[in-house]
């Protein structure tokens, strides 16, 4: 824990003391933001308080990058936020997706408000140098690493993933982690990534806690190429307590027709069986402005029987972020014009046959205000004393709105 | 008799060199024209004012050009678009999005899709095209204007070319060695929209155009326009091969 706070010490200094001394290449981007939220629950009690539950939120996004050094940039990203919830607790796990706290160390995350109606968090999404030693590109510190090429259902996105209900993905999250690259050409780039993982430990008051753990890191190497037309990556190595393969590859296989793909096999080092993730994605475009995609989802750590998701939820080294083994998904996205885009997204689970449906709109108000309407329907069998009986109808029907501002 | 097969043959010489020496002019002018903003490498600073019915905005770029087929993007505002980079190398492009750390690569069918919601496409910024290489190109008329020779060239894609314009009409000053205009047909040869350059300036010892404005040409766009205004450019700074790497960008 020192050694994470010394090492969190040094990046902060690093980036808040040298940039305003170096000045010239500083760069500061704001957003800030106000939302609301309602929400119909399913009707348990054991699961939910009330039928109904709203929420209000007050966010704020602080960016700043910098070239403290020649060829090194530095780079800080945190939030924080105000929320007041009819029912505390009971939405976040819908609603906030930065939590993901395996890759993350507690030390950059604070719960600083809790009283009877509000919650007051902040946490530091990024906060990292990059640069080069003659070759070498380095990236240290805390920074978004994503290996899928695919858009719903994200198999190679590993660290601090995306959520299947998160529709709104303005900004990935980062994860503590050193990275060396080497390009060895144009787009051929081979990578040796090294994350840090930490285990839970007992809460402290209102703040969760988590100390570094050998067993739960990752080291992997990764290499990417630009073959003919396609994408392509391929990357081994550790992934918390199980060896992993991986492929991920995209391109156009006919005109207008693209496709991307993640595949990665686990090998546990425990007595588990080992278990494939694949997506495949097809999208489709039409007139410049439109485009369609169909996702199918191979989740092998999930179950084909639904009655036993319980077993998959107390599982502690299966992060939950789906339940069942197969999925299909289609998105449709159109943009109305420059300022407006919509899109519609439906997510099926094909083992319990539930089903969510979202609706986005995103609207420009101006140089660097903007409105979004998400609406999400879930359709399946509602929980029962707080066993899931389908996957998405343990999820709240919502409504939420945000208009944010860029600065 | 003899005599006039004499003068035939020296007048159907002396058309055909005319004709081979216009060819030549023509194909440099392509090359110039290629080349009036990127030669063999430059460093630019953009600012693009988009103006539509329904808003108006701006950005602002900086653009890395080297030899025929790279070129780098990067918005640097508005706080929104910061950081979203465009790099072209062989003719593979991709678009790096930094808010989500993710590479995508642009397929073929986006190359005529608008840039950032301006009127100017991806194959336009990105100079996915160029008329000395991918384009026939055929002398249609010479004519004066401002004491100023003007030239106007058809050109029609290559068979094997990418883009989504097959026949562009070129306007050439080719007195001060200058684009002066650029319109794009349609395949029922109905002008969809034009590219006008304007205020030349003195970048690093060559002249070239300060603005360029493209107006689309369909009355659902009537009144719309992108301009595009360079601020800065630099032929003589060095800039490494590295930048051009798909690696690199994503370091920024």
């Amino acid at each position: 824990m020192k050694i994470s706070k010394a090492c969190f010490g040094f990046w902060a200094l690093a980036i808040l003391y040298l940039t305003p001394i170096k000045g010239t290449s500083a760069q500061l981007q704001s957003y800030v933001a106000t939302s609301g939220v309602y929400a119909k629950n399913p009707p348990d009690p054991t699961l939910f308080d009330g039928d109904t539950q709203s929420l209000q939120r007050l966010f704020f996004r602080q960016i700043i990058k910098g070239q403290p050094i020649k060829r090194w940039r530095a780079e800080f990203n945190g939030f924080a936020f105000l929320q007041g919830s009819s029912e505390k607790g009971t939405l976040d796990r819908y609603l906030i997706s930065n939590f993901d706290q395996i890759n993350r160390s507690s030390e950059l995350h604070r719960n600083w408000h809790e009283s009877d109606a509000l919650t007051g968090l902040w946490a530091v999404d990024r906060l990292n140098m990059r640069g080069s030693v003659g070759r070498m590109q380095l990236a240290l510190g805390r920074y978004p690493i994503d290996f899928s090429k695919t858009f719903i259902y994200r198999p190679n996105d590993l660290f601090a993933p995306f959520r299947p209900y998160q529709f709104d993905r303005n900004y990935k999250a980062g994860v503590d982690a050193i990275t060396m690259s080497y390009p060895l050409g144009t787009f051929n780039t081979f990578r040796w990534i090294n994350v840090a993982g930490y285990e839970s430990q007992e809460p402290e008051g209102n703040q969760t806690r988590n100390k570094f753990s050998e067993k739960l890191s990752s080291s992997l190497f990764h290499y990417s190429d630009n073959i003919e037309d396609y994408y392509l990556a391929a990357f081994a190595g550790k992934h918390r307590q199980s060896s992993i393969l991986g492929v991920s590859a995209e391109g156009e296989v006919a005109k207008s027709l693209g496709f991307h793909m993640d595949f990665h096999q686990l090998l546990p080092d425990d007595s588990r069986a080992a278990y494939v993730e694949a997506a495949l994605s097809f999208d489709y475009r039409w007139s410049h402005k439109s485009i369609f995609q169909l996702e199918f989802y191979n989740h092998g750590a999930g179950y084909n029987d639904k009655n036993r998701y319980t077993e998959l939820e107390e599982d502690p080294n299966r992060p939950v972020t789906h339940l069942s083994r197969r999925y299909a998904g289609g998105v449709f996205t159109h943009d109305y014009n420059p300022l407006t885009t919509i899109r519609t997204m439906i997510q099926k689970n094909l083992v319990d046959q539930s089903v969510l449906g979202t609706f986005y709109i995103k609207r420009s108000l101006g140089q660097a205000s903007e409105l979004t309407l998400i609406i999400n329907n879930s359709n399946g069998e509602s929980p029962v004393d707080s066993i899931v009986k389908t996957e998405y109808g343990s999820y709240p029907k919502m409504m939420s709105i945000e208009i944010g501002s860029y600065f | 008799m003899t005599r006039l097969f004499a003068v035939f043959c020296l007048y159907f010489i002396c058309s055909s060199q005319n004709s081979i020496a216009q060819d030549a002019e023509v194909q440099k002018i392509l090359s110039d024209w290629d080349r009036t903003w990127v030669d063999r490498q430059s460093y630019a600073e953009v600012k693009m004012v988009i103006v539509t019915q329904n808003y108006t905005r701006e950005l602002a770029l900086k653009y890395w050009g080297k030899g025929k087929n790279k070129t780098l993007i990067r918005i640097v505002a508005p706080p929104k678009e910061n950081g979203v980079t465009t790099l072209k190398v062989d003719g593979q492009i991709y678009n790096y999005l930094p808010n989500i750390a993710r590479t995508v690569k642009v397929n073929n069918a986006l190359l005529g899709k608008s840039w950032m919601g301006s009127h100017f496409t991806n194959s336009d910024l990105i100079r996915s095209t160029r008329f000395s290489d991918d384009y026939h190109a055929k002398l249609l008329k010479k004519t004066v204007k401002n004491k100023a020779e003007l030239w106007t060239i058809l050109t029609t894609a290559k068979p094997k070319t990418v883009t989504p314009w097959k026949t562009i009409k070129l306007i050439y000053n080719k007195t001060h060695r200058l684009p002066v205009q650029q319109s794009f047909y349609n395949k029922k040869k109905k002008l969809v929209r034009s590219i006008r350059f304007s205020k030349p300036k003195n970048f690093g010892g060559k002249l070239a155009p300060s603005v360029v404005v493209v107006t689309p040409h369909s009355k659902k766009k009537k009144g719309e326009n992108t301009t595009m205004i360079y601020e800065k450019i630099d032929r003589k700074t060095k800039i490494d091969d590295e930048i051009f790497e798909l690696s690199s960008i994503t370091n920024y």
